[in-house]
C-alpha cells in the first residue's frame, strides 16, 4: 500500500480569461478523512476539483501531496502522473470497455493475471461478479456508479476525489450505494473530497466540511460546528434554515436578549446585533419566560413543525415531542445558545 | 527533472498535436483561399468585361430563381410527406419512411438525364400521348423539362430529403403533451399543424433547406443539361469556353457570396431560439390512425412523392439501360477509375475528418479553424474549389502531368467532402460520456493509449457512416471532376455526363444507374439508423 500524505491546496487561484472561478481557496484533505465541498452550483467547487486533480491549472498558488508538488508556477504534473482516482457526475465509464475492462484501465502496469485478480476482487467487492462482462449502457445507474467507485480505486491511488457522485442516482437507491461506497472508501485511509451541492449528505458523511461560495471557501471545520457557529449568513444557510432575529446587549448578563431568548456573547460593536438560529434550537419548558402563541402544528418528520408567534416576531421551529399541541394556551420555550449564533 | 524542462514537455506535445491540425488546415485551405485571392486580384481581364456585359446578370437572375422554386417545391413536398409519416398511421407508413429517404442515393445530373427523356418529345409519356390522341407533337402543349421550372422540378426531387429528414425529427421531437395542450385549448387538426407544429419546426426545416439550396447553386449537372445558365455553369463556362480562370473566380465570389448569405438566414431563421429542448417530461406523439379516404389520400400522397423523386426516375433508367445493352459501350474502366479515385480521396478526407475531430475533442486550438475551412468548403460549389486548385498549381513549380492532375483533384475533393466526415464522427464522440477523457487521465493512461483503446473505438461506428459517405459523395461529383481530370480519363460521373450532353441518354444510363446504386448504401445505413431507437433520443 502507498503511504498516505495529505493533498494540499495552498492559496489556490484558477482563471478563464477575466473570470476567477477559484480565488485563493486552502484546503487539505487529511489521509483517513472524507472532505466534503459543498456549495450552489457555479461556486467552483468542481474547478477545485480539477485543480487537485492536474486537469486544470492553476494561475496562482501551489498543490501539494505531503511535501511534493504537484503544481505551482513552475511545476505542472500532468493527471496521468499524479495517481488520483477520480470519479464523475456521469461516472464516465468507457462505453466501449466491459465492467472488468473499465476496472483493469489503470492496472496496464501490472502483469494480466494479476489484474484479471485484482479486478475479480473489486467486482466482489462491490457485489458486481456478475456483472463482469457487462457494458455500461447494459448496467444500471447504481451499477455504473459502483464500476466507477471500483476502477477508481483499484490502482491504489493517493487519494480520491468524487464529483457529485450520487447525484445522478435514483434517491431510493442512493442512501445504500452511498453508504456501501464511503465506508469502503474511509477503510482505505486515503484523503478523500466530496463535491456536493446537498447539504445533509455534506454533513452526514464529512469529518471536514468546507463551504464554499463565489470561488472562496468562506469556513471549513467539522459539520457541527459549522452548523452551529457559521461565520455568515450565507453560510449559515448554506447548511439549512435559521431564524433571523435582531437583540439588545445587555451588558450586566453578558447576553443578547432576543424575544425568543437570551444568547451569551462578547460585547458587539453596536446595541444591537443580528443573531440567527436553528429551527431545532427550542426545547419545551412551561417554566421558561419566553411564552409563545402556538398559530399551527405539523409533523414534520420525527419532529413537530411549529409556528409561532411572540411579541409580533413570527417563527418557524422544530421542537421534538411525542403528544399533541395544545394550540390555545401559549407553549413554554427554552433556547439552547450552542444553536444561536451573531450574524 | 528540471523545472523548465517539466514546463517544456507539454509544450512541446502540445506542438506534436499540432503538427497534423496545421497539416490539415493547409490542405484544406488551399483551394479557397487560392480561389478567393484569384478572383479578388486577377478577376478583372477582358473577359470580365465581356461577360458583366453579357450573361453575369442573367446568371445571377437564373441562380436566384432557380433557388427560389426549388425551395418552393421542396418546402410543398418534403414538409407535409414529414408531417404525415411522424404524425398519423395509414397504409404503407412505415415502408414510405425510409423510401422517402432514397432520392438522395441519385445525383441531381441523372434525375436530370432521365426526366429529359422521359419527358421529352421523344419519350414515353409524349409518345403514347401522341399515339392515343393521333395528334403530333406541335399540336399540343407539354412541360418542357429544359427549362428553369424543370430544372428545379429535377433539384427539388433529388433534394427534399434534406427537408424531409430534419422536419421529421424536428416534428417527432415535440411532446404528445404541447400538441394535447393545443387541441384542449380548442385548435382543430389544421390549427395544430400551422400554429403549433410548424413554428416549433421552423428551425430544423431551415437548417435543412438551407443545405438543399446551397446544393442547388452548386449543382453543375442537371443546370447545364437542361440548359439553365445560372453562376455555376458559368463559372465553368468562363474557365472551359474563355480559357480564363480569374474571370471563373470572380463569378464564384458572387456565388460563394450567395452561399454564405443562405447560411446567414438559416442562423437568423433559427435566431435565439436554437433547438427545441426536451425535457424529462418528453412524451411521444403517438401517431393517429388514418381511416377511409384520408388514409387512401395519404398513401397516395407518399407515393407520388417517392415516384417523382426515385421511383420513376430510376425506373426509366433502369429500363432505358436494358434496351440499350447491345449499343453500351464497356464501363468497365471508367468504374476502375471512380472506385479508386474515390477510395484514395475518401481515405484522405477520413483521415483529416478523423484529425479534425480527435482535435476538437480533444480542445485542440487549431481545431476550431481546421474544422471552420472544412465547413466552409463543404459550402463551396466542386467548380469554385477546382478554380482555386488550379490557380494555386500554376503557381507552383510543378510538372503538369496526369498523377499531377489526379493529385489535385484529390486535394479538392478532400476540401470538398471533408466535413461530410467530421460530423458522424463528432456525433459518436458526443454520445460517450463527456468527462470519460479526463478519467483516462487520471487513471494514468498516455496520449497514445487513449487513443488508441478508447477515441479510436468510440469512433468507430460514425466513422464506418463517415467513410461510406465520404466514398459515395466523390463518386458522385461531377464539376470539378470535369475540370481537373487528366485528358481521356473518366470517371463514371463524367462518363454519364459526356454521353447525356452528346444526346446518348441510352449509353448514360448505365453510368448514371451504378452511381445510384452505389449511393444507395450510405441511405440505407442512415434509413437503418433513424428506424433504430436510441436510449432517450426520440426518433
Amino acid at each position: 500500500m502507498t503511504p498516505r500524505h495529505p493533498l494540499i491546496a495552498e492559496n489556490i487561484s484558477c482563471q478563464y480569461g477575466q473570470t476567477t472561478i477559484v480565488d485563493a481557496a486552502s484546503l487539505t484533505l487529511t489521509p483517513g478523512q472524507i472532505t466534503a465541498l459543498l456549495g450552489p452550483s457555479g461556486a467552483g467547487k468542481s474547478t477545485l476539483l480539477r485543480l487537485f486533480s492536474g486537469l486544470e491549472t492553476p494561475s496562482a498558488g501551489r498543490i501539494l501531496h505531503g511535501d511534493t508538488i504537484l503544481s505551482d508556477g513552475a511545476i505542472n504534473i500532468p493527471p496521468e502522473r499524479r495517481r488520483i482516482g477520480i470519479v464523475f457526475q456521469d461516472f464516465a465509464l468507457f462505453p466501449n470497455l466491459t465492467a472488468t475492462e473499465n476496472i483493469t484501465f489503470g492496472l496496464s502496469h501490472l502483469p494480466k493475471p494479476e489484474q484479471a485478480s485484482l479486478a475479480a476482487d473489486w467486482l466482489a467487492r462491490i457485489s458486481l461478479s456478475a456483472r463482469a462482462d457487462a457494458y455500461p449502457h447494459q448496467m444500471s445507474g447504481g451499477e455504473q456508479q459502483r464500476v466507477a467507485i471500483a476502477r477508481a480505486l483499484a490502482p491504489d491511488p493517493v487519494a480520491l476525489l468524487m464529483d457529485e457522485p450520487f447525484s445522478g442516482l435514483d434517491p431510493a437507491l442512493r442512501d445504500d450505494v452511498r453508504q456501501t461506497a464511503l465506508d469502503a472508501i474511509a477503510s482505505l485511509g486515503i484523503p478523500t473530497l466530496l463535491v456536493t451541492h446537498d447539504a445533509a449528505e455534506a454533513m452526514l458523511f464529512a469529518d471536514h466540511l468546507a463551504i464554499m461560495r463565489e470561488g472562496k471557501i468562506t469556513q471549513q471545520g467539522t459539520p457541527d460546528k459549522l452548523y452551529a457557529q457559521p461565520v455568515d449568513e450565507p453560510t449559515a444557510l448554506a447548511l439549512g434554515p435559521i431564524i433571523k432575529l435582531t437583540g439588545k446587549w445587555d451588558a450586566t448578563t453578558k447576553t443578547i436578549r432576543t424575544t425568543l431568548g437570551d444568547v451569551p456573547a462578547p460585547a458587539p460593536k453596536s446595541d444591537t446585533a443580528n443573531i440567527g438560529i436553528r429551527p431545532e434550537a427550542f426545547t419545551l419548558d412551561p417554566t421558561s419566560p419566553v411564552q409563545a402563541r402556538v398559530l399551527s402544528a405539523r409533523r414534520n418528520g420525527a419532529m413537530i413543525q411549529l409556528a409561532i408567534e411572540r411579541d409580533n416576531t413570527q417563527a418557524t421551529i422544530l421542537i421534538s415531542a411525542n403528544h399533541d399541541i395544545d394550540l390555545s394556551n401559549p407553549l413554554g420555550l427554552r433556547l439552547n445558545p450552542a444553536l444561536a449564533f451573531i450574524l | 527533472m528540471p523545472a523548465f524542462a517539466q514546463s517544456l514537455k507539454p509544450k512541446l506535445r502540445n506542438a506534436g498535436a499540432n503538427l497534423p491540425l496545421g497539416l490539415t488546415t493547409l490542405i484544406l485551405g488551399a483551394p479557397i483561399i487560392g480561389c478567393l485571392l484569384i478572383g479578388l486580384l486577377a478577376g478583372g481581364g477582358e473577359t470580365w468585361t465581356h461577360i458583366s456585359g453579357t450573361f453575369l446578370w442573367s446568371s445571377i437572375g437564373a441562380t436566384l430563381a432557380l433557388i427560389a422554386l426549388t425551395g418552393i417545391f421542396i418546402s410543398l413536398t418534403a414538409i407535409p410527406a414529414a408531417w404525415l409519416i411522424t404524425m398519423y398511421r395509414f397504409p404503407g407508413r412505415s415502408i414510405f419512411g425510409w423510401l422517402l429517404i432514397l432520392p438522395l442515393a441519385a445525383p441531381g445530373y441523372v434525375l436530370a438525364f432521365s426526366y429529359s427523356d422521359l419527358l421529352g418529345v421523344a419519350g414515353p409519356i409524349q409518345s403514347f400521348i401522341r399515339e392515343a390522341s393521333g395528334l403530333s407533337a406541335r399540336d399540343y402543349w407539354f412541360p418542357n423539362v429544359r427549362s428553369l421550372t424543370g430544372c428545379a422540378f429535377v433539384m427539388a426531387a433529388a433534394l427534399y430529403p434534406y427537408v424531409y429528414l430534419t422536419a421529421r425529427a424536428a416534428f417527432s421531437m415535440q411532446s404528445a403533451s404541447t400538441l394535447e395542450a393545443a387541441t384542449l385549448l380548442g385548435a382543430n387538426r389544421r390549427a395544430r399543424f400551422w400554429r403549433v407544429a410548424l413554428p416549433a419546426a421552423r428551425p430544423a426545416i431551415a437548417a435543412g433547406l438551407a443545405l438543399a439550396l446551397m446544393e442547388t447553386a452548386a449543382d453543375y449537372g442537371a443546370a447545364d443539361f437542361l440548359g439553365v445558365r445560372t453562376l455555376t455553369v458559368s463559372v465553368y463556362r468562363a474557365w472551359a469556353s474563355f480559357g480564363d480562370a480569374a474571370a471563373g473566380a470572380r463569378l464564384a465570389l458572387i456565388l460563394v457570396a450567395l452561399t454564405l448569405f443562405l447560411q446567414w438566414l438559416e442562423r437568423w431563421q433559427r435566431g435565439a431560439a436554437g433547438f427545441q429542448a426536451s425535457t424529462t417530461r418528453w412524451r411521444a406523439a403517438p401517431p393517429n390512425k388514418l381511416n377511409g379516404l384520408s388514409a387512401l389520400w395519404a398513401s397516395l400522397i407518399c407515393a407520388l412523392i417517392f415516384s417523382w423523386g426515385f421511383g420513376l426516375p430510376v425506373t426509366h433508367l433502369v429500363s432505358l439501360a436494358i434496351d440499350a445493352r447491345a449499343e453500351t459501350p464497356p464501363i468497365g474502366e471508367a468504374l476502375w477509375n471512380s472506385v479508386r479515385l474515390a477510395s484514395i480521396a475518401a481515405a484522405l478526407a477520413f483521415a483529416i475528418a478523423l484529425i479534425i475531430a480527435l482535435g476538437a475533442h480533444h480542445r485542440q486550438k487549431l481545431s476550431r479553424l481546421a474544422s471552420l475551412i472544412a465547413t466552409s468548403g463543404y459550402a463551396m460549389p466542386g467548380a469554385v474549389l477546382a478554380l482555386g486548385a488550379l490557380y494555386m498549381i500554376a503557381r507552383l513549380p510543378l510538372a503538369q502531368s496526369s498523377s499531377a492532375a489526379l493529385t489535385l483533384l484529390i486535394i479538392v475533393y478532400i476540401a470538398r467532402f471533408a466535413a461530410a466526415g467530421i460530423q458522424p464522427m463528432q456525433a459518436a464522440l458526443q454520445a460517450a460520456p463527456r468527462s470519460y477523457t479526463a478519467a483516462a487521465r487520471s487513471l494514468g493512461a498516455s496520449p497514445a493509449r487513449r487513443i488508441l483503446r478508447l477515441d479510436l473505438p468510440i469512433i468507430a461506428p460514425g466513422a464506418a457512416a463517415a467513410a461510406l459517405i465520404l466514398f459515395v459523395e466523390t463518386l458522385k461529383e461531377l464539376p470539378a471532376t470535369l475540370m481537373l481530370r487528366p485528358f481521356n480519363w473518366d470517371t463514371l460521373a463524367v462518363r454519364a455526363y459526356v454521353y447525356a450532353s452528346d444526346e446518348r441518354l441510352p449509353a448514360a444510363a448505365l453510368p448514371s444507374l451504378t452511381i445510384t446504386l452505389a449511393g444507395l448504401l450510405p441511405v440505407i445505413l442512415l434509413s437503418r439508423q433513424l428506424s433504430r431507437p436510441r436510449k432517450g433520443q426520440p426518433i
